[in-house]
Formats: C-alpha cells, sequence, structure tokens
C-alpha cells in the first residue's frame, strides 16, 4: 500500500514536511515547559504587550505552547482553529508578521479574535528550525492598535531563536 | 483505491457556536485528516485503533468527551497522528469552552 504524497491530495508535499518537523519535535505531547512559560513572560515584560504566546501552527489549529496573559476559554482550549490564527500568516514568510490594527483591516476584521475578543494589535516571529520550517511563532497581542518599536521587534527575534532553541533541546534530551 | 475508504459526511456535528461561527468537531475532520495523511486503509486503522483503546465505538456518532479520549490517544501515537490528535483536541476543546460560554451569557 503506498503512504506517499499521491494518497495525499490535500496536502503539499511542503505542508506535509513542515507538520512532520513538528512532529519530530513532539510538539503536539507537549503539556507545560517552564522554559517556555520564562521566555514569553520575558515577551510580554519586553514589548509591555498583554498577551504573549509560543504557537505552533498544526494541520488545522493553533496549538498554545505556552501562553502569557491568556485566560477564558483560550486558555482551557490551549488553541484555537487555525482559520482564526494569525499565526498561519505569519508563518508564510521569514520576517515579523505585523498588524496594526486588525479591526482596520477588511482581512481581519472579522476575524472571531478581533470582532469577539477584542484583539487589535498582533507581532508574530516566525519560528523557523534548523531543517527550514516554520512551525509557529513566538508572537504579542494587544487590544489597542499599535506598533511594536524596532529594538523590540528586535528583542521578540532573540527570543524565538531561544524558543526553537529550548523545542530542540527537549527532544535531545527527552523532557 | 484508498480514497474509497474516507469517511462519509454522514456523523452529524455536536453543534454550532453561532457568535464564533464554529461547528464543533464530529470526528469526520479528523478520520478525513488521517487518510489524507497516510491513505485510506492505514488512516481509518489508526482512527480504529485509537477509538478503541479509547473506549469508543468507531463508527461513531460521538460524544465531544467520547473525541476528546480520542485525540489523546492520538496525541500519544505520536509522528503525524499526533499533529491531527492535538488538533482536534483544541477543536473539542473550543467547542466545549465557547458552548458554554454562549449558553450562560
Amino acid at each position: 500500500m503506498s503512504t506517499g504524497p499521491m494518497d495525499a491530495p490535500g496536502l503539499s508535499d511542503a505542508e506535509r514536511a513542515r507538520l512532520e518537523e513538528i512532529a519530530r519535535l513532539r510538539i503536539p505531547e507537549l503539556e507545560h515547559d517552564h522554559v517556555l512559560d520564562a521566555i514569553v513572560r520575558e515577551a510580554a515584560e519586553a514589548t509591555g504587550a498583554p498577551i504573549a504566546l509560543a504557537t505552533a501552527v498544526l494541520d488545522d489549529a493553533q496549538f498554545f505552547l505556552a501562553g502569557h496573559g491568556v485566560g477564558g476559554w483560550l486558555a482551557a482550549a490551549r488553541g484555537t482553529p487555525r482559520s482564526w490564527s494569525f499565526c498561519t500568516h505569519a508563518i508564510q514568510g521569514t520576517e515579523p508578521f505585523v498588524i496594526h490594527d486588525a479591526t482596520e483591516m477588511p482581512e481581519h476584521a472579522d476575524n472571531p479574535l478581533v470582532r469577539n475578543d477584542g484583539v487589535r494589535a498582533y507581532t508574530g516571529i516566525p519560528l523557523i528550525t534548523g531543517r527550514g520550517h516554520a512551525v509557529g511563532t513566538l508572537c504579542v497581542a494587544d487590544g489597542a492598535a499599535g506598533t511594536l518599536s524596532e529594538t523590540q521587534v528586535a528583542v521578540l527575534k532573540e527570543l524565538a531563536s531561544r524558543v526553537i532553541a529550548r523545542l530542540e533541546e527537549r527532544v535531545q534530551d527527552g523532557s | 483505491m484508498p480514497h474509497d475508504l474516507q469517511p462519509s459526511t454522514a456523523l452529524p456535528s455536536p453543534g454550532r457556536v453561532e457568535s464564533y461561527g464554529f461547528d464543533g468537531p464530529s470526528g469526520v475532520e479528523s478520520r478525513r485528516a488521517l487518510c489524507d495523511m497516510f491513505g485510506g486503509l492505514r488512516g481509518e486503522d489508526i482512527w480504529s485503533r485509537a477509538c478503541a483503546r479509547a473506549g469508543v465505538d468507531a463508527s461513531g456518532p460521538y460524544s465531544g468527551a467520547e473525541l476528546s479520549r480520542v485525540a489523546d490517544r492520538l496525541i500519544e501515537e505520536g509522528g503525524l497522528a499526533s499533529v491531527i490528535g492535538r488538533t482536534l483536541k483544541i477543536h473539542a476543546l473550543t467547542f466545549v469552552e465557547l458552548s458554554h460560554a454562549e449558553a450562560t451569557r
């Protein structure tokens, strides 16, 4: 029986390889990680954003690996459907993905996280592994419109590299 | 052809959270994702084994609690099945949490 790409018409080779990288890092099994908790807390402190997250973009959901300032249903679900995720846009590139005010952008204004949960500003740094796959983001979000300074984005980039290092470390030490 | 074995869409959704335009998972989406990922035969086998380990009738329909248990078994499976399992877990929890919030509003 073939299980090759010809049997997966809804999944591109690139997306399959990206999901395999997420599986290799054992991201779906991650329950709680104190190092990631500390990194997202640093991200919130460095940017002044009320919400900071380390996320993975799965096949049809975004998964919160660690979160700061996240409460209510988002904390309980530890993620959202992928179609609501700003991070799914962020992983399409290699540069920071920035939304100054989602309520002013027709493509994002009707997102339930904007319409119902009040998210307006977002900055996401793609988490790109050593093998070149964007598995998720380190991101910050705010209920007020705004844009981070260059210095703050630089700090986020450095913290994003620490998230990737931690994910690799977890695989190597089996934690 | 393996795709002939892909699940039908006959299983009902557990409901819809109107304020979020969100349909709760029925299990069909996850079975289809497994078939897309592994081919129809192997995808159905992975789903059936996860249901068995979760004590759930694989033919469905599935309650939210049953889907959550199946999701946990898929996550334990590791590999690409765990990605689909985590997605199912998030969709199941999202539905439970949002429908509860909508009911108490």
